[in-house]
């Protein structure tokens, strides 16, 4: 950021500016754009915020699956109109109604669980219960990734139990939480997730090949059959299977991970981010499809930087600051201050 | 800018298969008014090219799925068909040059002469092509050509000749000296797959180290007593048959050297093991995206494992054919077969970034340079021109797949 301004430009392109930075540093950021803006500097700002977008810009351009939609003056918008706009139609709710209840068993139960490297988390402790959505907020920074990749044994751990279905387990690598039920969707979906050169019909199977096969040799048809059936259930649009993955829109190849990780039967499904990068009409796709697992019996960790998706999409919002734990909220608890006061809270 | 010509599936494969039937009537015609002394076998190849023409008039008719869509022609479209298919295209113009120039390359001996040199070269670039398709190399590829040629013919002389390897052995199945020397070289596989799956080690620095210890090895097998580095000879003729016998004599039919077979099994294999196993898919993933493939719970280790061993075998088995090709072995044998086999590889559409590339590509690939290689020799064209030629067509070949990618 410093550099960008450091050049004198006229024009400065700022791509999802706040993205990595806490509240008091955005206003910060905010400051810094009136200020290069008194100086006759103009500013093209990036954002799927909206809130953000509203407060710091004159005119708003909005773009739909790489079309021009138009501009307007942001004094005659309001989020439901840029909504609207995005996504052809209204949305009245961003999030779905909450048509289930998690139970109170415990099907995962992490306890006190400690990195070898001391920055990262340490003392991890917390439970899952079955059939809930449970949310980790926190800042970039808090470790949340690093802990949910230790849980899927792509990260070391020092000490501490985690007990699945009331028995203590050992993951060292992803073959062992894959054989434990454990799903996870990374956070970069195009470093770790998809498989951009492959087909739709490749990225779907990869993770549960062994089913589809005899002695090491693919069976063509139950595998096709089996990738075309996840893909369905979850709508994913795609011309056909051999289409290669990174021709898909974000959304959909967000959904070939789920439909990847489906065929695996998790009971627990790791979503870091799982709305990243999505327009509003396909994240609300997805958190229909969360709620269709969790109400067939499956639960979820759901890690995520958006404020009103946590609160939105959460059954229990744990919050992490610096690798600590800091708070445990209840659905009817979580609200933007107390998630800041927890997720800042060595930070003061 | 022309605008776009829609033309219906049905109508373009009845173009095809009317050039394709013209053509095979011209061949028919050609056979009978053409002076063959002047023309050879040309009739032959505008026979098979209407073949060719018809085979895929015919599938472009019976393809259920593309029935409805028409194909449309636009400048944008002859553009993308010609880079795509710009080395073949000047195979192709280089074939009808020679043909012109030296009207004898028109014989069909030297078709069967081509797929004879090129099917020892076909199976090194086959082995290699599996360390390329996860964005590696293996430069240890051709010293191991050298160790299992020396090593099977060591074992392999006659007992009446003066210089035995091994005086006092007696004769073994021919069989065994060859799978010896192909563990050989499956010993220096698991080395450099070690290294790379458990070091994570760069495939260029472990396969170079590798490449230099099994010259180094195999020079000091060869400089064994009573050897003392003379060039092995004296070999059994029926390892020699390996490499020699000719099948499919028929009549006046010269019969193709059993090479070409040979390496056509190895095409099949290396074509089933990427398209239809689960560890050729493990290839394309770790190739493509190893990140994704450790997280969706892909044996990295031993896929790694796998694809050095694996390829360590094709060398070996490189290695006897050569041997028994020409009936001996020196410890400088396969010297640098490695960078024609990843050359074949990368023109034949391997990409160096991993995760792309097919068989079909690889044999194209392969025969390419050995076209390009008689081609020219029998033209008398000086070997140093055909470096430069070589080296052209490789640069190339990489700027129009690196093309293809930089456009996002």
């Amino acid at each position: 950021m410093a550099k960008a301004v450091s050049y004198n430009s006229k024009i400065i392109i700022m791509d999802e500016p706040t993205s990595s930075l806490t509240e008091t540093e955005a206003e910060h950021l905010f400051k810094i754009i009136r200020q290069l803006q008194n100086k006759g500097c103009a500013i093209i700002y990036i954002s799927h915020k909206m809130e953000e977008i509203l407060r710091i810009s004159d005119e708003v351009s909005i773009m739909r699956d790489g079309q021009y939609v138009g501009t307007w003056p942001a004094k005659e918008l309001t989020t439901d109109l840029i909504i609207n706009r995005m996504v052809g139609r209204d949305m009245t709710n961003r999030f779905p109604p909450r048509t289930y209840e998690p139970s109170k068993e415990a099907v995962l139960k992490v306890d006190k669980l400690c990195s070898p490297l001391p920055k990262s988390f340490q003392n991890v402790s917390f439970d899952l219960h079955k059939g809930e959505i449970l949310g980790i907020g926190g800042l970039v920074g808090a470790q949340r990734t690093e802990l949910v990749e230790a849980l899927f044994g792509l990260r070391g751990i020092e000490s501490g139990t985690i007990e699945k279905d009331g028995k203590v387990i050992k993951i060292k690598s992803s073959k062992d939480a894959k054989l434990h039920g454990l799903a996870l969707l990374t956070e970069e979906r195009r470093a770790s997730g998809i498989f951009g050169i492959l087909s739709v019909l490749d990225n779907t199977v990869i993770a549960s090949q062994k089913e589809y096969s005899k002695f090491g040799v693919l069976q063509e048809k139950s595998r096709y059959k089996a990738a075309v059936k996840s893909n369905e259930e979850l709508k994913t649009k795609t011309p056909n299977m051999e289409q290669l993955i990174q021709n898909l829109s974000g959304g959909n190849q967000q959904k070939v991970l789920i439909a990847r990780w489906l065929l695996t039967n998790p009971d627990i499904l790791i979503l870091d981010e799982p709305t990243r990068g999505i327009d509003v009409g396909a994240k609300y796709e997805i958190y229909s499809i969360m709620h269709e697992l969790v109400k067939k019996g499956k639960s979820i960790i759901m890690i995520s930087s958006e404020m009103p998706e946590l609160i939105g999409m959460s059954d229990r919002v744990m919050v992490m600051c610096e690798g600590k734990v800091t708070g445990i909220l209840e659905q009817s608890e979580a609200d933007q201050v107390k998630i800041m006061h927890y997720a800042t809270q060595f930070m003061k | 800018m022309q605008e776009a010509k829609l033309i219906s599936r049905k109508d373009y494969a009845k173009a095809f298969l009317g050039i394709g039937a013209f053509l095979i009537i011209l061949g028919i015609l050609f056979k009978f008014i053409l002076d063959p002394s002047v023309f050879f076998d040309l009739y032959m190849y505008v026979g098979a090219i209407g073949i060719g023409a018809v085979i895929y008039g015919i599938k472009q008719l019976s393809d259920k799925s593309n029935q409805d869509v028409g194909v449309t022609f636009s400048s944008k479209k002859v553009k993308g068909f010609f880079t795509d298919n710009a080395i073949i295209l000047a195979m192709l113009l280089l074939i009808v040059v020679i043909m012109i120039i030296e009207p004898r390359f028109m014989q069909y001996q030297v078709f069967l002469d081509i797929l004879t040199q090129s099917s020892t070269k076909m199976i090194v670039a086959l082995g290699i092509c599996f360390t390329l398709l996860i964005a590696g190399t293996d430069l240890s590829a051709g010293r191991m050509v050298g160790l299992a040629a020396v090593v099977s013919t060591s074992m392999l002389q006659n007992s009446d000749y003066a210089n035995r390897f091994f005086p006092n052995m007696p004769q073994l199945a021919v069989i065994i000296p060859i799978l010896i020397a192909v563990a050989a070289c499956m010993v220096f596989g698991v080395l450099n797959g070690f290294l790379v799956a458990k070091y994570d080690m760069h495939p260029f620095i472990a396969t170079l180290a590798s490449q230099v210890i099994v010259y180094g090895v195999c020079s000091l097998y060869f400089d064994m007593e009573p050897n003392k580095s003379q060039p092995i000879g004296g070999i059994r003729p029926d390892f020699i048959a390996l490499g020699q016998t000719k099948v499919l004599q028929i009549g006046d039919f010269p019969g193709i050297s059993i090479l070409v077979p040979i390496a056509l099994l190895f095409v099949i294999l290396v074509w089933f093991i990427l398209n239809k196993t689960i560890f050729g898919k493990n290839v394309y993933a770790i190739g493509g995206n190893r990140e994704a493939a450790v997280v969706s719970g892909v044996n990295v280790f031993a896929t790694i494992m796998g694809i050095f061993v694996f390829a360590s075998i094709l060398y070996g088995v490189g290695g006897v054919l050569e041997a028994a090709r020409t009936a001996g072995a020196t410890n400088n044998y396969g010297n640098g077969y490695e960078f024609d086999a990843i050359a074949a590889c990368v023109v034949g559409g391997v990409s160096l970034n991993g995760g792309v590339g097919k068989v079909g590509g690889i044999v194209v690939g392969v025969l390419i340079f050995t076209v390009i290689q008689y081609g020219l020799q029998f033209i008398a064209v000086s070997p140093m021109w055909q470096q430069v030629i070589k080296g052209i067509i490789i640069a190339v070949a990489v700027a129009i797949d690196m093309g293809k990618y930089r456009r996002k």
